[in-house]
C-alpha cells in the first residue's frame, strides 16, 4: 500500500475523537450524578441525621434515668463493695488459681492415659473374640491379656475421674468467691439493657460513635460502583406473596419501596417530624409486627393504593388532598398526575377507602368512621334502590310500601309530596326529583307539572283496599306523648319541626332510622296511625317497623298525639290543575321510543284519558324508579335504573360522563359533583325530556359527600388473598347486617356503639319526674335498653332465642319495651352468633348447670346471697323486693334459664369491668384475714368462714345457689300491675331517703 | 394569534394540506419540461440553495417555538414518544435537500457541457483501515454521548401494565407504522395490512430491474431521471412519511382528525356515513334497490377495478409514457404501470371517501373481499 494514500487528516480524526470522548465521559460523570441525586437518598440521608439525634437523646434520657434509679445505684455499689472485698481475698484467689491450673494439667495427663489403655483394651478384646470365635491366635494368652488390661482400664479410670473432681472442687471454690460480683454485674446488665441497645444502634448510624474500621467501611460503602456490597443508602422495599398485584395476565407479588423515602414511618418517636419521615399516626393498628396489620405482611400499598414500586414523588401516584395541597407539591417536589396508573394513592381525606380492599363484607368497621358513615348513608339514602352494589344484593326496599297508599294518604298531598317532600318534612330521606338543574325551565315545570298528576293517579288507581279498624277508646294526648317519649320510639324517630346544625354521624342517623314524626298529623288519619301502631307489618309486609306490643289504650293515647303533630304541611300549596295538551306530549314521547311517529300518533288518539293517566304513570315510575325504594304494585321485579355500583372503585375517570362542565377530570371530583348537584351533568347539553339526568337530589352536604365518596371509592372486588375473620363467618355476616338494618343500635349498645335513644330518656327522665338535668344523665343507664356487650357469652342462646320471639319484662323498673320484630328463626340464630362470635363464644349446646345443694360451697354461697341481701333490689320469682322501685333488678328466678354460669360467676366477681356504670355492687366475700375476727367469724357463719380466702369458690357457690331460686319466670303481668297503679314517676325526689339508695342496682 | 391557531388548524386537515401539497409537488419536482419551466418561473428551486434550507428551517423552528406556546402543541410535539418525529421532520428535509441540493449542481454542470461533481471529487474515497474504522468510532462515541443525553433529559415514555379494558385511545401503532395505520383507515387489513406493505417492499427490490439508465448513474441529478426521482420522492414523501407525521401529530382520540392547535377531545363525533360504490350507483343514483346476484350488484365496482388496472396501462402508454413504453418494452412497463398504479390507488382512493363518503368500490363483506 502506497503509504502517503491517505485522504482523511488523522490529526484532525484524532482531535474529533479526543473532543468526542471527552464529552463522552463528561456525559458519563453527568449520568452518575444523576443517578446519585435521586430524592430518596437525601430522604435517607436526612432521616439518618434525625436518627442519631434521636437516638443520642434516647440514649442520654436513659443515662439518666439510670442514674436516678436507685435500683441501678445499689447495683453500681453493691459492685464496688464485692469488688473491694475481692481485694482482701486476692491472695487466696491467686493460690487457688495456681492449683487449679497445675490440677488441669493432672486431669489431662490422666484422661490421656486413659485413652491410650482403652485403646490397648479394645484391640486385646477383639484379638480374644477372633480367638475364641474363629481359632486365628490363641484364646488362653489372648485372654489373659484382656483380663490384664481390663484391671489396668479401671485403675486408669478411676485415677482420671478423680483428678476431675479435685479440679471441680477449686474451681467451685473460686467461683463462690466471685460469685456476689457475677450477680451484681448480672442486675447491672439487666438494668442497662435498654441503653445498651440504644448504644449499639448508635454506634451503627453516627459516624463520630464508630470505631475506625467501620469509620472507614461507612466512608466508602456508598461511593458509586462500590455500592453494589453493603450500602448504607439503598432502596427499601417490602414484597408481600400473600397480597399480589394484577397485571391482567399474570398475578405477582405487591412490592413497596415506600420505606426507602418514608424511613421513620414505623418507628415510634417521629410524630412531628417533617414528610417523609413522620411516623404513621396509628401505629397500634397498623405497621408494627404486634398490631393486626403488619407491614411485612401488608405493605403499604394494599391500603393506600398507589404505584408501590416507585422512588419518586410523582412517580409513587401521590395524590393530593385538594388543589392547593397540588399547587404547593408542584413547586415543592414538581408533582404531577401520573396519568399513566390506574390506581393512584388515595387523598388522605379518602384513607378509608383502602380498609374495604379486605373488609368490605363488613357492615360496621370499627375505627373506620368516614367509611361507616359512608355506607350507612348509602343504606340510609337506598342508593343500592337504582343502583346495583352487590354488597347490598337483595336488601328490601328502604321506603314505604305503596300498595295501599290510599288508605293512608290523600292524592293532593301525595301529589305535593313528590314534588317537594322537603318542604313538608325538613329531613326526609326521600330526595327531590323536579325542579331541579335541568329541568326547572317553564317547558320543563309544565310538563312535570303533570308527570306528577300520572304517577299519583298510578299510585292510587293501583292501591288495595285496606281495612282501617276504627279506634275503640278515646284517645289521650298527653299519655300519648308520655309513651313516644318513654318506649323508645324516639331511638329510630325524631320530631323535630326545624333543622338542627346537628352533624350527620352513626349516632345521628340511628334516629334518621324511620321518618321524623313532624307533620304526620296533617299526613294521615287518626285511623291509620292506630292500625299502623297496632300492626304494623298488616299495613306493610316489608316493614322494619316493629310491633311494641302496644295495648288498645296505649295506640289510642299515641294515635291521639301523633295527630297533633301537624307541622306546617304544605300550608298555601295548591295541586296545579291537569293540563292534556301537556299530558298528550309525554304519552306522546312515551310512545315514540316504541313505536313509528305514524302509529305513535294513532295509538295517542284513541286513548282515553284514563288511558293516558295510567300509560305515563307506568312508564314514569319506570323512568324515574320509583320502585327502587317502594313497593309499587306491578314493578315487583323490575330491574334497577342506574348504573351498577359494585366496582365503582376501580372505574377510571375517563368512563366517567363530565358533560361540558368544567370540573377536574377525575374520579373524586365526579363523584362530589354528581352527588352534591345530580343533575349539573346536563349543563349546555342538548337532550330530550327523557334522555336527561334523573338521579335525585339527596341534599347532602359536604362532609356526607366526602363519606359518601370514600365509600364508593372502596367498591372493588378485593382481590387480596387476605380474608379478615368477620368476612368468612356468613352468620355473623348476616347478624351485622340484621342489627344495622333493624337499627338495634338506636337502643342498644353493640360493640361498644349505639343507644341513641339514651339523651331522649334522659329528657323524658327530666320532665317525667321532675328531677334537674345531671342527676336525669346520672341514671339515663339505668332506664334505658341495656348495653349489650358481653351479650354472647352472658345469654343462653335458646334462652336468647326464645326472648327473641316473646320478649317480656326482664329489668322491672324499665318503661323502654323491647319490641317484637318478626325475624325467621335463621335470622334471630345469625343475631345470636353473631353476639357470640364477639365475644368468642362458639358453643350453641352446652350442658345444663347442675347444682349440688350438698356441698359446703352452695351453703356458703345461701349465706352470701343472705348477707349480700340481694332480695333489696332484685325480684325473687314473684316476691317483690324490699326496696322501692328505683332500684328494682331483674328476677333471680330468671337466671337459671337465661344466663351461663360462666358469666354469673365473671360477673358476681367484677361487675364494673362487664358493664362499666352499673349499679350492681360486687358482693362482699370474706378474706382469709377478715374471718379471724370473731365477730365477722359469727357474722359470715361456718359454712363461708371455712372457705374463706378461696374466693373463685365462694363466688361459684353463690352463683350455684342463684340457679336453684325458685319461682315464677315470666312476672311481666305482676310489675305492670304495680306501675299501672303507681306510675312511673318512681325518681321523684324524696328528701329521708337519699342517702345509699343508688348502691344496688339491676344488671 | 388565535386567528392563526385556527387556520393552521384549519389548513392541516388533510383534505385541505394534501390536496395543497399534491398540487405543488409537480412544481417543486418537476416531471415534465411544462412543469420544469414553471418550476424555473415560481423559483422553487430556491428550496435546494442554502438560502433555501436556512429559510425552510426557520419555518419548521418557528412553528415550533409557536407550537410550545400552546398547551395543545406543546402536548403534542414535547410527547416523550413524539419527539423522534420531530426530529425526522428536520432529518428528512435535511437529506432531501442534500440530495437535491447536489443534483441541482450537477445538472448544472452537465447542462454546460462539463463532468458532474462526483466525477472529479475524491473525497468519495475512503480507507477502511485506519479511515472509515477510526470514523465509525467517533460516530458511536458521539451516538451513545447523544443518547446519554436524551436518557437523562427526556424520562422514558412508560405506561402502566397493559389492561384490556382499558386501552389507550387513540391506540397508535408504532411510529414507523402509522403510515400503514393511516392506509387501514381507507383500506380493508388485508389490503392496507399485508399486500400494500408486499408490494411496497417488492417495488422497492424492483427499482433497479426497471431503472437500468446507466448514463445517469453514479452522480446525483435530477433533471436526467426526473421521472424515477418524482415518483419515488412521491411514494416516499407523500405517502410514508407524511402520513407518518399525519399519524402521529394529527389523530386524536377515536382516530380523528385534530388541528395541531386543537384540544383532543374524547367527544368529538365526525360525520361517518361512508357508503359503497352499489348503494352510490343502485340506491343513490338509480333509485332501485340492490340487486341479489353479487356479481350483478358489484359490477360496476369490478368495472372500475379493472378497467383501472387493465385499461389505464395500454392507454398511458399511448399517451404520457409513450417515451417510457418505448424504451422499457411491454413487461418492464407493465411491471412499472402496475406498481405506480398501485402506489396513486391510495390517493385516489382517499379522494373518492373525502368526497363521496366512499367505502368500497368492490364490497362483497360475504367473502370478506373489500376493495
Amino acid at each position: 500500500m502506497d503509504k502517503q494514500e491517505r485522504h482523511y487528516n488523522i490529526f484532525k480524526l484524532n482531535r474529533v475523537f479526543a473532543i468526542s470522548s471527552i464529552l463522552f465521559l463528561l456525559l458519563l460523570i453527568w449520568t452518575f450524578a444523576d443517578d446519585y441525586s435521586r430524592s430518596w437518598r437525601t430522604y435517607q440521608s436526612e432521616f439518618r441525621e434525625m436518627e442519631i439525634v434521636q437516638t443520642d437523646s434516647l440514649l442520654k434520657l436513659e443515662e439518666k434515668m439510670l442514674n436516678e434509679m436507685s435500683e441501678y445505684q445499689e447495683a453500681l455499689s453493691l459492685l464496688k463493695t464485692v469488688e473491694e472485698s475481692l481485694t482482701e481475698k486476692d491472695e487466696e484467689l491467686e493460690r487457688f488459681e495456681d492449683e487449679l491450673s497445675s490440677l488441669d494439667d493432672d486431669k489431662y495427663a490422666a484422661s490421656q492415659e486413659y485413652i491410650s489403655v482403652k485403646a490397648e483394651y479394645d484391640v486385646a478384646k477383639y484379638l480374644y473374640e477372633e480367638a475364641v470365635a474363629k481359632g486365628h491366635g490363641d484364646p488362653e494368652e489372648t485372654g489373659s491379656k484382656l483380663e490384664r488390661l481390663e484391671a489396668s482400664l479401671l485403675q486408669h479410670r478411676l485415677k482420671s475421674e478423680e483428678a476431675e473432681q479435685k479440679y471441680e472442687d477449686i474451681e467451685e471454690q473460686i467461683l463462690g468467691i466471685k460469685a456476689d460480683k457475677k450477680a451484681a454485674q448480672d442486675q447491672i446488665s439487666r438494668l442497662r439493657r435498654k441503653a445498651e441497645v440504644l448504644g449499639k444502634k448508635l454506634q451503627k448510624v453516627d459516624p463520630d460513635e464508630m470505631t475506625f474500621g467501620n469509620r472507614l467501611g461507612n466512608s466508602i460503602r456508598d461511593l458509586p460502583v462500590l455500592d453494589f456490597l453493603a450500602p448504607y443508602y439503598k432502596i427499601d422495599q417490602i414484597v408481600i406473596k400473600d397480597i399480589t398485584e394484577d397485571l391482567n395476565f399474570a398475578n405477582v407479588p405487591k412490592v413497596d419501596r415506600c420505606t426507602t423515602c418514608h424511613m421513620g414511618i414505623a418507628t415510634p418517636g417521629y410524630e412531628d417530624a417533617p414528610q417523609p419521615h413522620t411516623t404513621h399516626p396509628d401505629l397500634e393498628l397498623y405497621l408494627l409486627s404486634e398490631s393486626p396489620h403488619p407491614k411485612e405482611s401488608f405493605g403499604c400499598t394494599s391500603c393506600h393504593s398507589g404505584r408501590g414500586r416507585g422512588t419518586d414523588f410523582t412517580y409513587s401516584a401521590h395524590t393530593p388532598r385538594n388543589e392547593e395541597q397540588a399547587k404547593e407539591w408542584e413547586e415543592k417536589y414538581g408533582w404531577h398526575e401520573l396519568h399513566y396508573w390506574d390506581t393512584p394513592m388515595f387523598p388522605v381525606q379518602y384513607t378509608e377507602a383502602g380498609c374495604f380492599k379486605c373488609h368490605n363484607q363488613e357492615i360496621y368497621l370499627e375505627g373506620a368512621d368516614k367509611l361507616s358513615l359512608g355506607t350507612n348513608l348509602i343504606e340510609r339514602a337506598g342508593c343500592f334502590g337504582c343502583h346495583t352494589i352487590e354488597r347490598y344484593q337483595d336488601k328490601r326496599r328502604i321506603g314505604p310500601d305503596l300498595n295501599r297508599i290510599a288508605s293512608k294518604v290523600s292524592k293532593d298531598w301525595t301529589y305535593l309530596w313528590i314534588r317537594d317532600p322537603k318542604a313538608f318534612r325538613h329531613n326526609s330521606w326521600m330526595p327531590k326529583f323536579f325542579e331541579l338543574e335541568n329541568n326547572s325551565s317553564d317547558e320543563d315545570v309544565a310538563r312535570t307539572n303533570q308527570e306528577l298528576h300520572a304517577i299519583v293517579h298510578y299510585l292510587f288507581n293501583n292501591s288495595e283496599d285496606f281495612s282501617l279498624n276504627d279506634v275503640p277508646r278515646w284517645g289521650d294526648v298527653t299519655r300519648g306523648e308520655d309513651l313516644v317519649n318513654s318506649l323508645g320510639c324516639l331511638g329510630c324517630h325524631r320530631i323535630e319541626n326545624e333543622p338542627t346544625d346537628e352533624v350527620t354521624s352513626l349516632q345521628s342517623l340511628r334516629r334518621d332510622h324511620g321518618p321524623n314524626l313532624v307533620g304526620v298529623g296533617a299526613k294521615t288519619s287518626r285511623e291509620w296511625i292506630y292500625n299502623w301502631l297496632k300492626e304494623p307489618k298488616r299495613f306493610s309486609p316489608e316493614t322494619t317497623m316493629p310491633n311494641l306490643r302496644l295495648s288498645n289504650q296505649e295506640a289510642a293515647d299515641i294515635a291521639a298525639y301523633l295527630m297533633t303533630l301537624d307541622g306546617n304541611g304544605f300550608k298555601g300549596q295548591e295541586v296545579p290543575s291537569q293540563n292534556n295538551l301537556e299530558l298528550d306530549k309525554i304519552v306522546l314521547s312515551f310512545l315514540l321510543q316504541m313505536n313509528s311517529d305514524y302509529d305513535s300518533r294513532i295509538m295517542l288518539s284513541g286513548m282515553e284519558e284514563k288511558e293516558k293517566l295510567d300509560y305515563t304513570g307506568e312508564k314514569l315510575i319506570r323512568f324515574y324508579g320509583c320502585f327502587g325504594c317502594h313497593n309499587i304494585s306491578g314493578f315487583e321485579d323490575e330491574k334497577p335504573i342506574g348504573i351498577e355500583l359494585t366496582e365503582v372503585g376501580i372505574k377510571h375517570a375517563d368512563k366517567l360522563d363530565f358533560g361540558l362542565l368544567k370540573i377536574e377530570h377525575t374520579k373524586l371530583a365526579w363523584f362530589t359533583q354528581k352527588l352534591l348537584h345530580p343533575r349539573s351533568f346536563d349543563k349546555d347539553k342538548v337532550k330530550t325530556a327523557y334522555e336527561k339526568l334523573r338521579m335525585p337530589n339527596f341534599d347532602f352536604d359536604e362532609a356526607e359527600v366526602e363519606a359518601l365518596s370514600t365509600a364508593l371509592l372502596g367498591f372493588e372486588k378485593a382481590s387480596y388473598g387476605v380474608k379478615p375473620a368477620r368476612s368468612v363467618n356468613p352468620d355473623v355476616h348476616e347478624g351485622q347486617w340484621l342489627v344495622r338494618e333493624f337499627n338495634c343500635q338506636g337502643c342498644h349498645f353493640v360493640e361498644g356503639d349505639g343507644g341513641a335513644v339514651r339523651p331522649t330518656i334522659t329528657d323524658w327522665l327530666r320532665s317525667a319526674n321532675g328531677i334537674d338535668q345531671e342527676t336525669a344523665e346520672e341514671v339515663t343507664a339505668d332506664f334505658s335498653p341495656p348495653d349489650l356487650n358481653s351479650q354472647g357469652s352472658k345469654t343462653q342462646p335458646d334462652w336468647l332465642f326464645e326472648f327473641f320471639k316473646k320478649p317480656f319484662i326482664i329489668r322491672p323498673s324499665l318503661k323502654a319495651r323491647m319490641p317484637t320484630f318478626h325475624f325467621t328463626d335463621d335470622e334471630w340464630n345469625s343475631i345470636i352468633k353473631y353476639f357470640q362470635f364477639l365475644d368468642g363464644q362458639e358453643l350453641a349446646y352446652e350442658s345444663p348447670h347442675h347444682v349440688d345443694i350438698t356441698t359446703s360451697s352452695y351453703k356458703a354461697g345461701e349465706k352470701l346471697q343472705e348477707l349480700g341481701e340481694c332480695n333489696k333490689c332484685h325480684f325473687y320469682g314473684t316476691t317483690f323486693p324490699s326496696q322501692t322501685a328505683d332500684t328494682w333488678a331483674p328476677n333471680l328466678a330468671l337466671v337459671k334459664e337465661r344466663l351461663r354460669p360462666e358469666w354469673v360467676s365473671a360477673w358476681l366477681d367484677d361487675p364494673q369491668s362487664m358493664m362499666k356504670g352499673t349499679k350492681m355492687p360486687a358482693p362482699s366475700i370474706p378474706t382469709l384475714e377478715e374471718v379471724q375476727d370473731p365477730d365477722v367469724l359469727e357474722f359470715v357463719g361456718e359454712d363461708v368462714a371455712a372457705l374463706a380466702g378461696n374466693r373463685s369458690v365462694l363466688i361459684n357457690g353463690l352463683t350455684d345457689y342463684l340457679y336453684t331460686i325458685p319461682g315464677k319466670i315470666d312476672i311481666s303481668r305482676e310489675v305492670l300491675g304495680y306501675f299501672s297503679k303507681n306510675g312511673y314517676n318512681f325518681l321523684q325526689p324524696v328528701e329521708d331517703e337519699e342517702g345509699d339508695e343508688w348502691d344496688d342496682e339491676e344488671w | 394569534m388565535v386567528e392563526l391557531k385556527h387556520f393552521i388548524n384549519g389548513i392541516s386537515h388533510p383534505t385541505v394540506i394534501l390536496t395543497v401539497i399534491l398540487f405543488i409537488y409537480p412544481f417543486i419536482f418537476p416531471p415534465t419540461n411544462w412543469f420544469e419551466k414553471w418550476n424555473k418561473r415560481l423559483k422553487f428551486d430556491f428550496f435546494w440553495t442554502k438560502k433555501g434550507l436556512i429559510t425552510v428551517y426557520t419555518f419548521f423552528i418557528g412553528f415550533m417555538i409557536i407550537g410550545v406556546q400552546d398547551e395543545n402543541a406543546k402536548h403534542i410535539l414535547l410527547k416523550p414518544d413524539n419527539v423522534p418525529i420531530v426530529g425526522l421532520l428536520f432529518l428528512v428535509h435535511f437529506f432531501l435537500w442534500l440530495s437535491m441540493n447536489q443534483g441541482m449542481k450537477n445538472d448544472k454542470l452537465i447542462d454546460a457541457g462539463e463532468k458532474p461533481n462526483e466525477y472529479h471529487d475524491p473525497k468519495d474515497k475512503v480507507l477502511v483501515w485506519p479511515d472509515l474504522v477510526y470514523i465509525e468510532l467517533i460516530a458511536l462515541v458521539l451516538l451513545m454521548a447523544f443518547l446519554l443525553v436524551w436518557s437523562i433529559g427526556l424520562e422514558a415514555p412508560l405506561e402502566q401494565p397493559a389492561n384490556p379494558t382499558n386501552s389507550p385511545n387513540p391506540a397508535k401503532a408504532p411510529w414507523y407504522f402509522l403510515g400503514l395505520q393511516e392506509m387501514l383507515v381507507y383500506f380493508d387489513p388485508w389490503l392496507a395490512g399485508v399486500v400494500f406493505p408486499t408490494l411496497m417492499i417488492i417495488g422497492l427490490m424492483a427499482i433497479p430491474y426497471i431503472d437500468i439508465n446507466r448514463e445517469v448513474s453514479g452522480f446525483y441529478s435530477f433533471k436526467h431521471r426526473r421521472i424515477a426521482a418524482s415518483i419515488f420522492i412521491f411514494g416516499w414523501l407523500w405517502l410514508w412519511i407524511n402520513l407518518i407525521m399525519v399519524g402521529t401529530f394529527l389523530r386524536g382520540p377515536n382516530w380523528n382528525f385534530f388541528g395541531p392547535f386543537e384540544y383532543w377531545d374524547l367527544h368529538k363525533l365526525e360525520v361517518l356515513t361512508n357508503i359503497n360504490l352499489s348503494d352510490l350507483i343502485y340506491i343513490k343514483l338509480l333509485g332501485v334497490g340492490l340487486p341479489e346476484n353479487i356479481l350483478l350488484r358489484e359490477i360496476f365496482g369490478f368495472i372500475v377495478f379493472f378497467g383501472y388496472f387493465l385499461i389505464m396501462p395500454p392507454l398511458l402508454a399511448k399517451t404520457v409514457f409513450k417515451k417510457l413504453h418505448q424504451s422499457m418494452g411491454n413487461f418492464k412497463y407493465g411491471v412499472f404501470i402496475f406498481l405506480v398504479l398501485s402506489m396513486v390507488a391510495l390517493p385516489i382512493k382517499m379522494y373518492l371517501r373525502w368526497i363521496f363518503n366512499l367505502k368500497y368500490i368492490i364490497a362483497i363483506p360475504e367473502f370478506f373481499l373489500n376493495i
